[in-house]
């Protein structure tokens, strides 16, 4: 059996401190293992986004202990945690999040301008058009948000994702902004990319359909686990 | 992350920023303007000061007014006899050389072997001695050639210079020089002028009644009724008395020069106030071969002159020269030393009394140009070691006050620029807070705090180097301006720069330097803030 990449043990996290102490997730355990697909599910303000948040690194004021990919992050420093964002993780948001002022291939390459190793610029953007391929944009290489529809535009923040190889996929709501044929077009690429390339995705949706097509459905309700409904063999 | 990159995304966020960012800037290019024109004039005037009026490098040492002269005690010659400055003759009786103790004489009169002295220092590049006239004198003439009612009279102030000290130069050479800016030329007498004695030529021209009598360009001797001469038979055989008639001598006027600070004042005050003709490259042969009167002995100020009877001589102006007296006029200094005997103190026998002998064995001054800056201070403790001192010329006050004035007006310009740089530091913070969600997301695909930070005042900083060259692009369009309206309205006054600005590269570079610092402390607290920004909580929904 294949070893958890996230392990996620007694996890609470609260928001403010004495009255206005808002409490959203409460001992939350959870594994999940490599290669898998996950969607979390639950109503607004049910401490989804916050749960995605912690496994990706960018909150780590909390209670419990979240090891990824063998590292706990609650222990890792500034530097390290930007690192481990930078090569593990790949984020995908509900409103894309794409700088405006960039190309697509600029917004895909962003990544690599915070990388703590040096590469060619003609490398870099060489990997750029490789991704772009990946998620079919080789005719918008050079074109800015702006000009993308909104099928295209989360395509390129897959891109972007997708460029530093990660290990985890963390998507937010992906297809919150599109309609439903273009949602499912993403959703098929999710797919693609957690079959063939073996990548962890986890994705928060509203959307049954997105859910049932995951191999395991993590319901929260009011920052707690109600239910996990597996597809296949269950993990636990 | 590498600076190219960094200069790319930077470049592009400005891009983006550019109209906040260009409101922003405004700020720091106006006091950059005003660092770079305030500086740059303060440096510009101080050059007039130090270069034209003033010049740093120029020494006059000058006999102390009251002297001591006092010999050094033995024991502080033993001090000084290790010193390698001094040579010691290595006699057995431990005598020392002549050198040596001229060295450690407080002396009370500039002598040839102190002129000898202070050329032979390291820290002189050139030295040469002036005599002054010790009576007084007056100038009259000038009424034909400036064409004049009245000729015009003045007391003056005179001295003599060697005349190997100056630059005199051939047809070809003063054609040269008069192509040259007034500050660059190089001859002090131009063609066909000389500056020397005459003496000895004169013996060979001939007699006068009146000036028509003698060649071109020399004079008839006529106030000069001491010395009257008996004019040989002009028919041998005729009776000699009744033929005896007073001729004067024909002779060479003594060339004279005068300064181009006295030229600056004719044109700038004089000349104007009175309505005479400025001297200008174009006028200058009017002025040159000037002659005039002087009247030795005499004086406009006092009825009590000398002595001695006074008389006339013709002078003659031959050049404008920076190494003539500023406020007088130089003659060759043969001529000075003559004239200072001839108008010394004497006793009975009418031989010169000895206290009175100084004034034509000895020199005035002796003008003295340094090396360095830097080795002015140690030329002047030795020339005071020797008992003598320097001329003050307020340079030095004059130099406080300039530097006090432009200090002001920087410290004015760093207030602008202190006060912009806040503004920057408060668009930084709007752009900041509208770029909250980029931070975040930035920060989600692996910048760390300090690339966030680094992002930001790097922006600052490229913005800070284009604020630099417009603030100095401006300054320099303005001095331009400026000094267009002092030669084309402003009237004329004396030292009229050909620029009233200096821009040395080390101004041009730190008002550069100074946009970008500025822009960069604006931009460093918002910078700061903007790194510990949450990338969960940038990340939140508006």
């Amino acid at each position: 059996m294949t070893e958890p990449i996230i392990k996620i043990s007694k996890v609470n996290k609260s928001y403010g401190t004495g009255k206005a102490r808002n409490q959203v997730l409460y001992d939350i355990d959870l594994n999940i293992k490599s290669g898998e697909s996950v969607s979390i599910v639950g109503t607004s303000g049910s401490g989804k986004t916050t749960l995605l948040n912690i496994i990706g690194g960018l909150d780590r004021r909390y209670d419990g202990s979240c090891i990824v990919n063998n590292k706990r992050i609650e222990k890792m420093s500034e530097k390290q945690l930007s690192r481990f964002r930078n090569e593990t993780i790949g984020f995908v948001f509900q409103s894309f999040n794409l700088m405006e002022h960039l190309t697509s291939w600029e917004n895909v390459a962003l990544s690599s301008y915070f990388k703590g190793c040096k590469i060619k610029g003609t490398d870099i953007q060489k990997r750029a058009i490789e991704v772009l391929e990946r998620v079919e944009l080789n005719d918008k290489i050079n074109a800015y948000p702006p000009n993308l529809s909104g099928g295209q535009k989360q395509r390129v923040a897959i891109a972007r994702a997708l460029f530093n190889n990660p290990d985890i996929l963390l998507c937010d709501e992906p297809t919150g902004n599109l309609d439903s044929k273009t949602g499912r077009n993403v959703i098929e690429l999710f797919h693609e990319l957690n079959i063939e390339d073996k990548i962890t995705v986890i994705v928060i949706t509203h959307e049954e359909r997105v859910s049932k097509g995951t191999d395991r459905s993590i319901q929260l309700e009011d920052g707690k686990i109600q239910s996990i409904n597996t597809k296949t063999a269950p993990v636990k | 992350m590498s600076l190219t990159k960094l200069l790319n995304l930077v470049i592009k966020n400005i891009n983006r920023n550019s109209k906040q960012l260009i409101l922003a800037s405004i700020g720091i290019v106006i006091g950059l303007w005003a660092f770079s024109l305030f500086l740059s004039f303060g440096l510009g005037i101080t050059q007039v000061v130090e270069g034209k009026i003033f010049p740093w490098d120029k020494i006059e040492v000058i006999p102390r007014a009251t002297n001591l002269a006092t010999r050094r005690q033995g024991n502080k010659v033993n001090e000084f006899c290790r010193h390698d400055d001094f040579y010691i003759n290595d006699k057995p009786n431990g005598t020392l050389n002549r050198e040596f103790s001229l060295k450690f004489k407080q002396h009370k009169h500039l002598t040839n072997e102190i002129v000898k002295l202070i050329k032979n220092r390291p820290e002189v590049k050139t030295a040469y001695p002036k005599m002054k006239l010790t009576f007084p004198a007056i100038a009259e003439g000038g009424m034909d050639e400036l064409h004049l009612s009245h000729p015009l009279r003045t007391e003056i102030f005179a001295d003599g210079i060697f005349p190997e000290n100056l630059v005199q130069c051939n047809e070809k050479e003063s054609e040269n020089d008069l192509q040259r800016v007034r500050g660059e030329r190089e001859c002090d007498v131009l063609h066909p002028y000389k500056f020397k004695n005459f003496d000895e030529e004169d013996k060979e021209l001939g007699f006068c009644k009146q000036h028509n009598d003698c060649k071109q360009s020399v004079f008839c001797n006529l106030k000069q009724p001491s010395r009257v001469w008996i004019f040989p038979l002009q028919k041998p055989n005729t009776n000699p008395h009744k033929h005896k008639s007073y001729y004067h001598r024909c002779y060479h006027a003594v060339p004279v020069l005068v300064s181009t600070y006295l030229l600056e004042l004719w044109n700038g005050s004089v000349a104007p106030a009175h309505g005479y003709p400025k001297i200008s490259k174009e006028t200058l042969g009017t002025f040159l071969g000037l002659s005039f009167d002087v009247h030795l002995g005499q004086s406009m100020f006092s009825s009590k002159s000398v002595n001695i009877k006074p008389y006339t001589k013709r002078f003659q102006l031959v050049g404008i020269s920076q190494k003539a007296i500023p406020l007088g006029i130089t003659m060759p200094i043969s001529y000075a030393r003559e004239l200072n005997k001839h108008f010394a103190g004497k006793d009975e026998a009418k031989d010169v009394i000895n206290k009175e002998k100084h004034k034509f064995n000895t020199y005035s001054s002796v003008v003295v140009h340094v090396n360095s800056k830097n080795n002015i201070t140690t030329f002047l403790a030795y020339i005071n070691r020797l008992g003598f001192t320097q001329k003050d010329t307020n340079a030095e006050t004059i130099g406080l006050v300039i530097l006090f004035v432009t200090g002001i007006l920087v410290f004015i310009s760093f207030v602008i620029i202190i006060i912009a740089a806040i503004n920057i530091a408060n668009t930084y913070f709007m752009i900041i807070s509208e770029r909250r969600r980029e931070i975040g997301i930035m920060r989600a695909i692996g910048a760390n705090r300090s690339n966030i930070r680094s992002i930001f005042i790097t922006e600052a900083a490229i913005l800070g180097f284009i604020d630099g060259i417009l603030g100095l692009i401006l300054g320099f369009l303005t001095s331009k301006f400026v000094d267009w309206i002092i030669w084309n309205v402003v009237p004329d006054f004396p030292f009229k720069p050909a620029s009233a600005f200096s821009y040395p590269l080390w101004l041009v570079l730190s008002t550069v330097l100074f946009g970008v610092i500025f822009c960069m402390f604006g931009a460093l607290f918002p910078a700061n803030h903007a790194s510990k920004i949450e990338p969960s909580e940038a990340l939140l929904p508006k």
